[in-house]
């Protein structure tokens, strides 16, 4: 293949390298799909029509006059409906602003904060919806012109007072949605931006010579704060350490399309303005179609390296490493497409394979397909999360009213040099469920019934649920929860009171399970303690002060670091150390002050079982008892020994009055048994065989490992 | 006792011989959910599911099923409050209840034990000691 083929197949393969998987998901509105189920039913509407009419036209049958009217009136309603879809799916693309400007108010209090600079933060049109991936890059640049409008901006108390203003400084964004663009206004009443104070700097960096600068107009000044290394002096201390100046703003929006633009001034304000372009960029890519027995699949265009004939007895075949071919000279691992996605093998007709050659990360891989079909542009949809399949990014019409199962080439690269270990049964329920959608008619497997979930997703982790990396799912699940975290704390730390908090602390469990399956201990030990702290809280244990927020929202800050660190496989940056002190100084004062209620509480507590030191018995049981003293040594396995012993004691007083235990009732209840426990217990049915059946039972199923029980005097 | 159950997929036809036991599972969040079932699937069981308390008694309104795993902490009716409405209701009584919690503290342990469960699993726990701690609560029937 030619170097420039090669070149862009290498640039293909780092796009897809780095491509972040997990982001690639999103939530759609109901609505949307609502209405894009309506179009789909027009389409088949209008395809039908297309049938009767050519079916009319190859029958000689044509009723109406004009059939050439029939067919563009046809022609019309599918532009006006590709038209629809089209606006549709950028419709579905898109995100609303809430989340990001819940992370801006939190940004604007932590820094009024840090600063000591009193503001008020307003924000307005929340529910204004941007593109998925602009909203993504957009946070740190207008994060960093808020930032600036309160270092800067924003004067100090005293110059406001004296300037007649009111001595807290006023902060909005404010979005606006207009017919090509979304716009966001950072605003501020703050002191503007000294013109002079730019053309003095141009002049003192060498930019330009002072009569030049004056006459620059405020448009061209402007400009000079984008340059890199470019700070009036009253910028300079800003944004040391944040990472994002204003060529950086400058940067990114030229990336996304976007301009800024800057408004102020002296003394009434800055706006400084972000233009979004509103995106209407579809899922749309070139793709290779082949057919395999009865599916179409489609290739991205760049990874195909050819469409190869190969008589079948130049297929080398090896017991242990399966099939090969030789292409230009290279051995070529050869693989049935069907077979890598569970599926019968491909029909083979001839004495010749057709075979497609795929190029993934420089490893090249030849697949057997049943023909070649034309090159398309196909808009990918993909396949919902429970829908998920190995190796299948999603589905795509095609031209012809066919449907397509778009290569999801990564995962199919990975289950093919996987392939031996691949349960191919349980690729076939969703699999299945894709088949369904066109009119393709033919069943793929007889063996379909024998699944009975078709929607649990079809990856085999045979230790069940005791993972080591990272499980996606959990992970995507989390990043929602901690977004939503940010706005109900910030919702609590105005509103104070026990239901928020209730809430908060439901989400914070959540969040802390989530993590605990994603084997992140650290991140899931912090969220433990700041469900603790809210547990306190929502039981009015505890008061929510400042302080308290403060470790709120640095936890939840810690936590999205982790998340971020989990997703992305680099170690977490920030330490958790900090934060865990802070918390356990608040457990420390609060059991300090409550030391004397717990104590009066546990007098009162309804232990069941008396510790084995006090025990009496009464004189009704010294008569009939049939005492036994027992010793019960057990292995937890994965279970804590407090809990296996509670449950052993609970198993004996089914059939005994459990009198005394050592460790105490107390202690086991407070999670202190590990292994072992000495039980005193009076028979309560006089039946020969009951110690013995109570020990077979207690080993075989509480991983009793030495039971002993003797009658006691 | 060999009753044949008409299943030509079975392959493993003699582990097969009993009927297979129904769990319904209680759990809010969905994917937590799947990992479960994925879980109890893997060990030849039956799942219903509920997002929560109230959700659960409706299924246990109408359907019979075998044991119950419930999660701690959800919205409407939590699972504390679930164990002690089935041990309050005569027909559900008798029904083991297995709370599955990431909570490991001995008190919510200890606590959701005397509401009525039967056993306690922490998430993320493995097919085998689901299995163990089924076979247990169900052998206490």
């Amino acid at each position: 293949m030619s170097n420039a083929l090669i070149d862009t197949v290498k640039k293909e393969n780092q796009a897809l390298a780095t491509k972040d998987v997990i982001d690639e998901s999103m939530a759609v509105r109901l609505s949307c799909l609502d209405n894009m189920l309506d179009l789909a039913g027009e389409v088949i509407i209008v395809s039908s029509n297309l049938n009767a009419i050519s079916h009319d036209i190859r029958e000689g049958t044509t009723i109406s006059k004009d059939v050439s009217e029939d067919i563009k009136d046809l022609a019309i309603t599918s532009t006006r409906i590709s038209s629809d879809l089209h606006s549709l799916v950028s419709n579905v693309r898109t995100v609303t602003l809430s989340d990001l400007f819940a992370r801006f108010r939190r940004l604007a209090r932590d820094t009024s904060r840090r600063l000591g600079k009193a503001i008020r933060f307003e924000v307005k049109g929340e529910d204004i919806c941007i593109d998925k991936k602009i909203s993504e890059k957009i946070y740190d640049p207008i994060a960093h012109q808020i930032r600036n409008a309160i270092a800067h901006g924003i004067e100090n108390e005293q110059s406001r007072v004296s300037g007649g203003k009111d001595p807290v400084g006023n902060i909005s964004v404010r979005v606006r949605n207009l017919e090509t663009s979304t716009i966001i206004d950072v605003t501020d009443d703050g002191g503007g931006i000294d013109e002079q104070k730019i053309r003095e700097r141009i002049v003192e960096m060498g930019l330009k010579d002072a009569d030049s600068a004056n006459r620059l107009d405020i448009k061209e000044l402007y400009e000079y704060l984008y340059l890199p290394g470019f700070s009036t002096s009253s910028q300079t201390s800003s944004t040391a350490g944040r990472g994002v100046g204003m060529d950086v703003i400058r940067t990114t929006l030229n990336e996304i399309g976007g301009e800024t633009k800057i408004e102020s001034k002296v003394s009434e304000g800055t706006t400084f303005s972000f233009i979004l372009p509103n995106v209407t960029a579809v899922n749309i890519s070139d793709c290779l179609l082949v057919r395999a027995n009865h599916t179409i699949f489609t290739f991205p265009i760049l990874s195909v390296v050819a469409s190869h004939l190969v008589p079948i007895d130049k297929v080398t075949n090896t017991t242990n490493k399966g099939r090969s071919i030789i292409y230009l000279g290279r051995i070529l691992p050869l693989f049935d497409l069907m077979e890598i996605l569970g599926q019968e093998p491909v029909k083979t007709e001839g004495d010749q394979l057709r075979v497609l050659i795929i190029e993934y990360k420089q490893s090249c891989v030849a697949y057997i397909v049943s023909d070649y079909l034309n090159p398309q542009k196909i808009v990918i949809t993909e396949f919902s999360e429970n829908m998920k399949v190995p190796g299948l990014l999603g589905t795509a019409i095609l031209s012809g009213r066919q449907m397509g199962l778009v290569i999801d080439l990564p995962k199919l690269f990975e289950i093919t040099v996987g392939s031996k270990k691949l349960d191919t049964t349980k690729l076939l329920p969703t699999l299945e469920v894709a088949q369904e959608l066109p009119e393709s008619g033919e069943e793929i497997s007889e063996s379909a019934n024998e699944i009975p979930n078709a929607d649990i997703v079809p990856e085999a982790i045979p230790e069940g649920l005791e993972i080591e990396k990272p499980d996606s799912a959990f992970l995507v699940e989390v990043k929602t929860m901690l977004s939503q975290l940010n706005r109900q704390l910030l919702s609590l730390d105005e509103k104070r009171d026990n239901e928020t908090a209730d809430a908060v602390f439901r989400l914070m469990h959540s969040i802390k399970g989530n993590l605990t399956m994603c084997g992140a201990e650290k991140s899931s030990h912090v969220a433990h303690q700041l469900e603790t702290l809210l547990e306190q809280a929502r039981r009015n244990e505890l008061e929510l002060t400042d302080n308290i927020f403060d470790i709120l929202f640095d936890g939840s800050a810690y936590l999205e670091g982790s998340v971020e660190a989990l997703k992305s496989g680099k170690p977490q940056t920030a330490s958790s150390d900090n934060i865990l002190e802070q918390i356990n100084k608040i457990f420390e004062t609060g059991k300090e002050a409550e030391g004397q209620a717990q104590a009066v509480d546990m007098d009162i507590a309804h232990i069941p079982l008396d510790p084995m030191g006090e025990f009496y018995l009464s004189s009704r049981r010294r008569e009939s008892a049939n005492l036994y003293r027992c010793r019960v040594d057990f292995e937890p396995g994965d279970q804590p020994g407090f809990l296996v012993a509670y449950l052993i004691l609970r198993r004996i007083q089914r059939v005994g009055d459990v009198i005394g235990t050592l460790p105490s009732m107390a202690d086991i209840e407070s999670g202190l048994c590990e292994n072992s426990v000495l039980v005193l217990f009076a028979q309560r049915d006089p039946h020969a065989d009951l110690i013995k059946n109570l020990g077979n039972n207690l080993k075989r199923y509480y991983g009793v490992t030495h039971f002993d029980a003797s009658t006691y005097a | 006792m060999t009753t044949k159950t008409a299943h030509p997929s079975s392959e493993k036809a003699g582990n097969e011989s009993t009927k297979r036991l129904k769990v319904l599972l209680v759990e809010d969040f969905k994917t937590m959910r799947k990992a479960i079932i994925r879980i109890l699937h893997e060990i030849n069981l039956d799942v219903v599911e509920a997002g929560n308390g109230i959700e659960a008694l409706k299924v246990l309104d109408n359907e019979k099923v075998d044991i119950v795993f419930t999660d701690l902490v959800m919205p409407e009716m939590d699972g504390f409050e679930l164990c002690e409405e089935i041990r309050r209701r005569p027909d559900t009584r008798h029904l083991p209840v297995v709370v599955v919690s990431t909570h490991r503290d001995a008190k919510y342990v200890i606590q959701a034990l005397r509401e009525g469960a039967d056993d306690y699993l922490s998430k993320p726990f493995g097919a085998p000691l689901a299995k163990h701690v089924i076979e247990r609560a169900m052998s206490n029937v």
